[in-house]
């Protein structure tokens, strides 16, 4: 059998947890309810999920089930160096075997072949603090309340204000990329006049996230817009978006993209169902994310969400900026590599 | 699951067909007390506090534990938050409402679309009429099955099967959702091969079937093109992983495509599972149905997963309730489904405007795939008749075997 170099770590509770840990391979893999005709040996050598590690974590509760730890072995062959195609293994059917009561993916560790067809941030951490020209500090991120329906003057204004105040980061109070009420042609052209204007007398660099939100094809034409009016920065929800609109995204642009909100933090929010946000955040990463909040979840987590979104996943080039409100800034645990975030009104 | 997560249907379509705004309705837990919490919420699925989201309706549900209150929740969106249209919709009731903080649970439980929201979403292209004119089945169930092994056979022997189960009888065949475009049998070269297999099918028997080609993509150009490829082998559906593609992904499939999207829900276990948190199908399938998915995965009653009948039940009947003039989804009934359910299906939604895909139950058949499909064809026939299906299968050879090999199986 080929050497496995993608791994997967569940945490489940089943009455039978072997039995789980194989029903959940066949789910991942090239299992169906009853045996058919050509699951040869070596399909199964070169495609099949093997349970490579099962450990039982305490006794059977007062039910008869045990909690167990599974690290699955996901063959190359399998996963292809398609995201949606791994999804569809590690988060596919497996969240529905009966077999367990509960499952959740807490782990995921890839090859460096599969990270390496992934896009990745184009930024992240590092290339934003160049961007910014600020090497060691907290950045500052001043988020405009959402329902303020600015003209394109206006919110250049206020832009100046919460830039002159300090903010190293402005975001966009808008959700949508386009509406006819403050079009982004027009949005950009003012903000960044302000951006250029406060660059040249005050002699630091900062960033206005533009909201991009639209249907990909268009997403790429707003990128295109940004990116040929100066413009380095651009933001939306992952969330509605989806996985294949933001690979699609990144593959055909160079700003620095900036999540509104922790994506898919539904998939983390119970404890032992769903995807823990240490996966989550890295897939949202090998998609092309280049800041990430932490989600509300993580509070008093000591850091781990933060860390977690600074621990390079193929090399450094490829920790995200962990977005982090200001509230929150003590979870950050003295950790320095963050955006702070405060909300801030229309005036 | 929770209960509960369906209304009635003649209070649905009393609300869609008003044309008041759109509404999301949540189970919302929280520390006492509640009313800090809903709004919170309302601020997010809304503008912020200054432009919240209006409550419609706020009902106490029965708390989870000592010191959390819990109450079901609707939720009316300000026309402002909706000027992104379904992708808008979808962050404001999917996004930030999930990261708040201070909450014990939430879940979506249904997304009623206003006008506005439905009118600008494209909608399902083909839905159920349009399928079953692709598939030239006018009235029964689309009878399915996916190819097994899902993931790993090479393109001349997925092709081979796809011709056995086409001559063996069956409407629709399917790419597992494991196989997308990987190396061993790429995606253009795998239309090909198959659609030549559809094509002798077509020679042998006259009948043509629709057949699901797994398209998702992490790059939407890339479905696109093998949404092209497909076409241009003669194939009538193209399929994607509606998690793993997202809203937007699948948008973009939507306006381009000349053939019916059959919409898998694979990770649906990790959104629903949880009783606390998470999104129930209702809400779900109005998100897809916007975007205009025309073919929605429920699971099956009895099925080999651990989501019970009452919520498959609810799950059908959602795909078959009217949404104002969004056409309807076609709800696909799948996982461990052999032809046994048939009866305790039809007695719980008395409707046959639904694909029935079963892998195992055809191709595990003892007497091969061409039996398999005679037993589910004569299950259906029983159910709608109202015979048992042990009296059937006296007169059914082939749904005996398949009630000696399957039927040990909870059957519902």
């Amino acid at each position: 059998m080929a050497a496995v170099s993608n791994f997967a770590t569940y945490e489940l509770l089943a009455q039978d947890p072997a039995r789980a840990a194989d029903v959940l391979a066949g789910e991942g893999s090239t299992g169906t309810f009853v045996e058919v005709e050509g699951e040869s040996a070596a399909l199964q050598d070169r495609f099949a999920i093997t349970v490579e590690r099962l450990e039982l974590l305490g006794e059977p509760d007062a039910d008869g089930a045990t909690r167990a730890r599974l690290v699955a072995g996901l063959p190359a062959d399998l996963l292809g160096s398609d995201l949606t195609t791994l999804l569809a293994s590690v988060a596919g059917n497996v969240s529905e075997v009966a077999q367990a009561s509960t499952v959740r993916l807490v782990e995921l560790a890839l090859s460096d072949d599969f990270l390496r067809a992934c896009p990745r941030p184009a930024h992240g951490l590092d290339g934003t603090r160049s961007q910014l020209g600020v090497p060691e500090r907290p950045l500052r991120a001043a988020m405009i309340e959402p329902g303020w329906r600015p003209g394109p003057e206006q919110l250049a204004r206020r832009a100046a204000a919460l830039f002159a105040a300090g903010a190293d980061l402005v975001r966009d109070p808008l959700t949508t990329a386009d509406p006819s009420w403050c079009p982004l042609a027009e949005r950009v052209r003012a903000v960044e006049e302000v951006v250029r204007t406060h660059e040249q007398e005050r002699g630091r660099r900062v960033l206005f996230a533009y909201a991009i939100d639209d249907e990909p094809a268009a997403t790429v034409r707003h990128a295109e817009l940004l990116a040929g009016a100066g413009a380095r920065c651009a933001a939306l929800s992952a969330t509605a978006l989806g996985l294949s609109a933001v690979t699609h995204l990144r593959r055909r642009t160079d700003l620095v993209l900036h999540a509104r909100s922790a994506p898919q933090a539904l998939l983390s929010r119970d404890g032992t169902i769903g995807v823990a946000d240490e996966v989550v955040q890295a897939i949202w990463r090998l998609a092309g994310l280049d800041h990430l909040p932490v989600p509300a979840a993580s509070a008093g987590d000591g850091g781990v969400a933060v860390r977690a979104r600074l621990t390079p996943l193929l090399d450094a080039s490829d920790r995200a900026l962990p977005v982090v409100p200001v509230a929150l800034a003590a979870d950050a645990d003295g950790e320095t590599d963050v955006l702070l975030t405060s909300e801030e009104t229309s005036a | 699951m929770s209960g509960g997560t369906v209304l009635p249907d003649a209070e649905r379509d009393a609300r869609v067909v008003s044309p008041a705004a759109t509404t999301a309705r949540y189970r919302i837990a929280a520390p006492t007390p509640l009313d800090t919490a809903v709004r919170a919420l309302a601020a997010t699925v809304g503008l912020g506090p200054d432009a919240p989201a209006t409550v419609q309706e706020l009902t106490p549900a029965p708390a989870p534990a000592a010191g959390i209150e819990a109450a079901e929740v609707t939720l009316a969106l300000p026309e402002e938050r909706l000027e992104g249209g379904v992708l808008a919709l979808a962050e404001a009731v999917l996004d930030a409402p999930f990261d708040l903080p201070g909450l014990a649970g939430l879940r979506l439980l249904d997304v009623v679309p206003g006008a506005g929201v439905a009118a600008q979403a494209p909608g399902p292209a083909f839905g159920i009429p349009g399928t079953r004119e692709l598939a030239g089945v006018p009235e029964r169930p689309i009878l399915g099955s996916i190819v097994k092994p899902s993931v790993g056979l090479s393109i001349e022997e997925t092709a081979e099967r796809v011709r056995l189960l086409g001559v063996a009888g069956l409407d629709f065949i399917k790419d597992d959702e494991l196989l997308a475009d990987q190396a061993h049998a790429p995606l253009a070269a795998r239309a090909e091969g198959v659609g030549a297999a559809i094509d002798e099918v077509e020679r042998e028997t006259g009948r043509r079937p629709m057949f699901a080609f797994n398209v998702s993509a992490d790059d939407v150009d890339r479905m696109l093109e093998s949404h092209d490829r497909v076409v241009e082998a003669g194939g009538t559906c193209v399929m994607v992983s509606l998690n793993q593609v997202g809203l937007a992904g699948a948008l973009a499939l939507r306006r381009h495509t000349r053939v019916p999207i059959h919409g898998h829900r694979n990770g649906w276990g990790f959104l629903a599972r949880s009783p606390d948190w998470g999104i129930a199908y209702p809400a779900y399938l109005a998100l897809w149905r916007l975007v205009g998915v025309d073919h929605m995965h429920v699971n099956g009653f009895a099925n080999k997963f651990w989501e019970p009948d009452e919520s498959v039940a609810a799950s059908l009947r959602a795909c078959l309730a009217p949404m104002g003039d969004v056409p309807r989804a076609m709800p696909v009934v799948s996982s461990g489904q052999w032809g046994g359910q048939s009866v305790t299906q039809y007695a719980a939604v008395p409707s046959l405007d639904f694909m029935y895909l079963a892998g195992g139950g055809i191709q595990g058949h003892p007497d091969g795939p061409e039996a398999g499909v005679r037993a589910i064809t004569a299950a259906w026939e029983a159910a709608t008749a109202g015979v048992p299906l042990e009296e059937k299968a006296a007169a059914v050879p082939e749904l005996r075997r398949s009630l000696e090999r399957f039927g040990k199986r909870r059957a519902g």
